[in-house]
């Protein structure tokens, strides 16, 4: 595990007064963009980033460099409150144009600077079969459930499961494997930095 | 979110499936689901809290293919939130403390307090249909409704009566109010807080402004855009025009059960 070098979050949690909007200033925009993938409008995903930034501070001392890096765990806080949400409200995303071929990420032009981190995600869901990255994308990035996927691309509804589960096990693993997230620190006890904000995991 | 399963399927097998499912939608496990996982040996929120990290790594890269800053007025609110939440010493708001909600402690109780999320309502907001009590309760059969209770704000005029009603289905709400004094929108107006049991008791959430132009019964249409769930009380304060981010203590009504 690497940890980021300055950990704004750690900083925020001890209550440095600049840490807070350090923390907007670097992750505005990845929150930002989460938002606009998961929500019905705009406007809706201007509330949602100021719910998931509010989380996200009261939720700061909880992150574990040792667990995972500061923008997966930043993107683990967007990604729940965006989950809860759409099922507070009862519904999911609008059924997206479903993409004729699914992208291959490492062709795609970023001109954002290339982490070692995101290459290394790249590279794991490179390595996914195209039918693992086309349900990951479809349920990931676009929030489809396991039903509208099945829908969408005509695979049977326990081979999306199949493919979700599996593809998602073989990421944990591949990102692991390159120290990016750490499952063992989490077995170890350290649960309680990922512990969902605002729902409980028992119904 | 939680599902029984297939005597078909092979339960570990299945339990993972849950696990996935979990990281990827939300929801929880059920007693059963868990009792299984137990017998079976397997720690199911460590499978999930894994399968979730590597759920937010790939959303994560996702958003970083094509990121764009956020709008320079959400930079702006984000900056005002970050502000009012981190102020020195909130005071805890006692929504859920206090058995009875006494006018002037528990408005010495919200000081500096009131004002985190007043950037998250619009302030002209479309408005409910309903112009009545009746008429709203009528078409919002689940509303809550609360009586008003004054403080000792010299904005208090005489007997104080009315109640707050809403509708978290519709985050919708109406405010009857009696006893609160015209205002100069000019130089000050009120604005409506509501508490949520789902969120940070010490951060409530704006309702917008609105202003008082007779002594006698007003009736204000209130809609949230963000969303109430499980509201638990109410409260009027008197701030600048406009409204505002931190709130200028001064409470002149609450409602609460």
């Amino acid at each position: 595990m690497q940890p980021e070098s300055t950990s704004i979050l750690e900083r925020v949690a001890r209550g440095d007064p600049a840490a807070p909007n350090e923390c907007i200033a670097r992750f505005s925009g990845l929150v930002w963009s989460l938002a606009r993938k998961l929500c019905s409008s705009p406007s809706d995903a201007e509330d949602a980033v100021q719910e998931i930034f509010i989380d996200l501070w009261k939720s700061a001392a909880r992150f574990d460099a040792s667990i995972a890096s500061e923008t997966t765990f930043v993107a683990m806080i967007a990604r729940r409150r965006l989950i809860d949400r759409g099922r507070r409200r009862m519904r999911r995303p609008e059924v997206p144009q479903i993409p004729e071929a699914v992208a291959d990420p490492t062709e795609r032009t970023d001109e954002t600077e290339a982490g070692e981190q995101k290459v290394l995600a790249q590279r794991a869901f490179s390595e996914l079969r195209p039918e693992q990255q086309q349900v990951l994308q479809l349920a990931i990035h676009h929030g489809l459930s396991h039903e509208q996927i099945a829908t969408a691309t005509g695979m049977p509804l326990g081979t999306v499961k199949t493919h979700a589960r599996r593809g998602l096990i073989k990421i944990r693993q591949i990102l692991a494997e390159q120290g990016v997230i750490s499952p063992e620190e989490l077995a170890r006890g350290s649960g309680d930095s990922t512990e969902r904000p605002t729902e409980g995991r028992t119904t | 979110m939680s599902a029984a399963i297939p005597p078909s399927q092979d339960p570990r097998e299945a339990l993972l499936e849950r696990a996935a499912d979990v990281a990827l939608y939300g929801g929880g496990f059920d007693a059963d689901e868990l009792a299984l996982a137990a017998k079976l040996g397997i720690n199911l929120e460590h499978e999930c809290q894994a399968l979730e990290l590597a759920a937010a790594e790939l959303a994560a890269l996702e958003a970083t293919r094509d990121l764009a800053p956020p709008p320079a007025r959400l930079e702006s609110k984000l900056s005002q939130l970050s502000e009012a939440l981190h102020a020195p010493n909130p005071i805890p708001f006692p929504a859920t403390q206090q058995k009875s909600w006494v006018p002037g402690v528990a408005a010495g109780a919200l000081i500096g307090v009131l004002g985190t999320l007043a950037v998250l309502i619009a302030r002209d907001a479309r408005q409910p249909q309903a112009s009545d009590p009746v008429s709203f309760v009528r078409s919002h059969p689940n509303a809550v409704h609360w009586k008003w209770a004054g403080t000792q704000d010299d904005h208090i005029v005489g007997q104080v009566a009315g109640e707050a009603y809403f509708d978290p289905a519709s985050d919708e709400g109406l405010l009857e109010i009696e006893g609160l004094a015209p205002n100069d929108p000019a130089r000050e107006q009120y604005q409506l807080w509501i508490f949520d049991a789902d969120r940070d008791e010490r951060y409530p959430v704006d309702g917008g402004v609105f202003d008082v132009s007779s002594s006698g019964r007003v009736l204000i249409p209130v809609r949230a855009h963000l969303h109430v769930s499980r509201p638990v009380g109410f409260a009027v304060t008197v701030e600048p025009p406009g409204g505002v981010v931190v709130s200028s203590r001064r409470v002149a009504l609450l409602a609460k059960p």
